[in-house]
């Protein structure tokens, strides 16, 4: 029997739904192993007989709260993809800002017709048993954790930080280049896409499990950034550990 | 043993004589020149083709040091150990071993610095001798031409080869370049290096001017590097022994990032991480290394979530105490050179010679 798998999304851009469909070169495989009853952004069929749900976003409306709570009832196993459904993401910064305020400027005039709440990932809603990190979450991290699931195993995600992958492919330190960068207290797995780009990491994949952001927040200051930019610089992914229990 | 001229305008076709027997390996740009003046590079192996930024042109021999050593050309930071697949009974019975099918092309790496020469030895002794490690031999027993190239003066503020007394080595390279003005001295130091020279019948020998400078440069090099000997190597095992529970892990520590980019960057570690992939029908997969460092939090972790050294200081005392103590028990030798590679990636200057130092002055007497 192949496991009844459903994804599901909430508040988000829907670019991690976009990376599963990316596993072009290993779909059918995978369709081999596991039933897909639900994904709109692929398929019509809407099915809640699922076992494992796949969750892209964050909660931000009244009614995600009960969504979310209804899919934890249904599935065995629920995984959020994606940085806005492990920490709120980029969604999280609207806590940060006067609700009301917020909703009349992205709505306008009808305003009043979207109710809007605080943004929350799932784990503040509902039970998470597996995360996959990033904006957009990787393809590989995402078949790593179908395959791990499958065979029953703890998925092998990175505990490590960004540094690590940017020294195995030799990247230059944007440090060393006078240049800023989140790469050392935020979680690796993305092959230090952005520093091998020569662009500072901006932390999506949310902190290391080990992080001493204290003492990146003191090597920062001396390229010129107060703590409360460090902060700020922060709050694009991770405003969630500001508040996070 | 041969010695010859090397002058600037014979490189290239030094390069190319070696490109026609070997794969050219050498350090190359590997940024545009940083705000504190310096460049950084990188060991890449290079076309044989002329002009192309790839080309044996780009190759640059006088440089201060590469951003990795040339350990990931015998031990790449990731590899396959073994493929395995199902059986007619569904069972993974039957792995091949991958380090049978490891057939690098001969390669010529040039451009090595004392301290990296003496990081290969020290992996030699670790992959090949108490223990032998067919997948670094594989590589490591190809066909090889080591073509070292002599430090004239410290490469960095963080380097301290002075005080660990690797800024000159005396083996484990074929061919020794040492800058004479206007070319290089070149001495070899094995017979595959003296056929070369001899080979290489462009090259003018070394006349007695030069060979008397080439004297000098050599003590140069020496009073150079004995003016900056920070702390005495010898004494390192017995201050570590005695500094075990000193304040210095705690202090140097705290400041920690947890990054790993000391272990990633050193010449000398040689820790991995073994782990299986499997296709997506779990019917046959890998077994693969890839680098690991004791920095990390999750490298003494086990099953149950148990830690060895979840602490930074205990993490930060144990890599020290490896470099300088514990394989000194093993295998007789400090296994650090002294590059500073370390030191020079650290966002929070934690360096090995500020702890050797330390412990010096506080149990070396």
């Amino acid at each position: 029997m192949k496991p009844k798998v459903a994804f599901f999304s909430f508040t988000s851009c829907e670019g991690c739904q976009l990376t599963v469909l990316e596993c072009e070169d290993i779909l059918l495989d995978m369709l081999g192993q596991i039933e897909i009853v639900r994904f709109r952004e692929a398929s019509s069929l809407k099915r809640d007989d699922y076992e494992i749900a796949f969750i892209e976003g964050s909660a931000s409306r009244p009614d995600d709260v009960t969504r979310m709570r209804k899919i934890r009832e249904r599935a065995n196993l629920v995984v959020a993809i994606g940085a806005c459904a492990v920490s709120g993401g980029v969604n999280f910064m609207k806590n940060f800002h006067y609700l009301q305020r917020t909703r009349e400027h992205v709505y306008g005039a009808q305003a009043d017709w979207f109710p809007t709440t605080q943004v929350q990932p799932v784990e503040a809603v509902i039970k998470v048993d597996h995360s996959v990190y990033g904006c957009p979450m990787t393809k590989d991290e995402f078949l790593e954790t179908v395959k791990s699931l499958l065979v029953g195993r703890t998925p092998r995600i990175p505990q490590y930080p960004v540094c690590v992958e940017c020294k195995m492919a030799e990247n230059v330190c944007l440090f060393h280049r006078g240049q800023t960068c989140l790469g050392p207290v935020i979680r690796a797995g993305c092959q230090a896409f952005c520093p091998g780009l020569g662009a500072g990491c901006d932390g999506c994949r949310g902190l290391a499990p080990d992080h001493n952001l204290a003492s990146l927040t003191n090597v920062l200051g001396e390229y010129g950034m107060k703590p409360e930019e460090v902060r700020r610089k922060l709050r694009l992914f991770n405003g969630y550990i500001e508040v996070q229990p | 043993m041969t010695n010859k001229f090397l002058a600037n305008q014979e490189i290239p076709s030094f390069l190319s004589a070696l490109a026609q027997e070997y794969q050219v390996i050498a350090p190359v740009r590997r940024s545009e020149v940083l705000p504190d003046g310096s460049s950084r590079y990188s060991f890449q192996p290079l076309n044989a083709g002329p002009g192309d930024a790839t080309g044996l042109s780009a190759a640059v021999l006088d440089y201060p040091i590469a951003l990795n050593d040339p350990k990931k050309f015998f031990f790449p930071a990731r590899e396959e150990l073994l493929r395995f697949q199902r059986d007619g009974s569904g069972q993974f019975g039957s792995a091949r071993d991958l380090s049978e099918t490891i057939a690098p092309p001969p390669r010529a790496l040039v451009g090595l610095h004392p301290c990296d020469v003496a990081a290969l030895e020290q992996l030699d002794l670790y992959f090949g001798s108490d223990r032998i490690d067919p997948y670094y031999q594989a590589r490591r027993s190809g066909r090889l031409l080591l073509v070292a190239v002599s430090c004239l003066s410290p490469c960095s503020e963080e380097c301290f080869c002075a005080s660990m007394k690797t800024y000159r080595v005396d083996s484990g390279y074929d061919l020794l370049l040492t800058r004479l003005g206007e070319g290089f001295a070149a001495t070899a130091a094995s017979e595959l290096g003296d056929q070369w020279l001899q080979r290489l019948t462009s090259l003018a020998p070394l006349d007695a001017d030069r060979e008397e400078l080439l004297t000098e440069v050599f003590s140069e090099i020496e009073e150079t590097f004995a003016a900056g000997v920070a702390f005495d190597a010898a004494a390192v095992p017995r201050n570590l022994a005695k500094g075990y529970r000193d304040p210095v892990w705690r202090e140097e520590a705290e400041r920690c990032l947890s990054c790993g980019s000391c272990n990633l960057v050193c010449p000398t570690c040689y820790c991995f991480d073994v782990f299986d992939e499997v296709d997506i029908a779990a019917t046959e997969g890998a077994r693969l290394r890839t680098w690991d460092g004791c920095m990390l939090k999750s490298f003494a972790e086990i099953a149950g979530g148990e830690n060895f050294r979840a602490a930074r200081e205990a993490r930060l005392r144990h890599r020290i105490n490896r470099k300088g103590s514990y394989l000194h028990q093993r295998y007789g030798r400090l296994f650090c050179v002294g590059c500073g590679r370390c030191a020079s990636a650290c966002l929070v200057d934690i360096s090995p010679a500020t702890i050797f130092r330390t412990l010096e002055e506080r149990y070396g007497h």
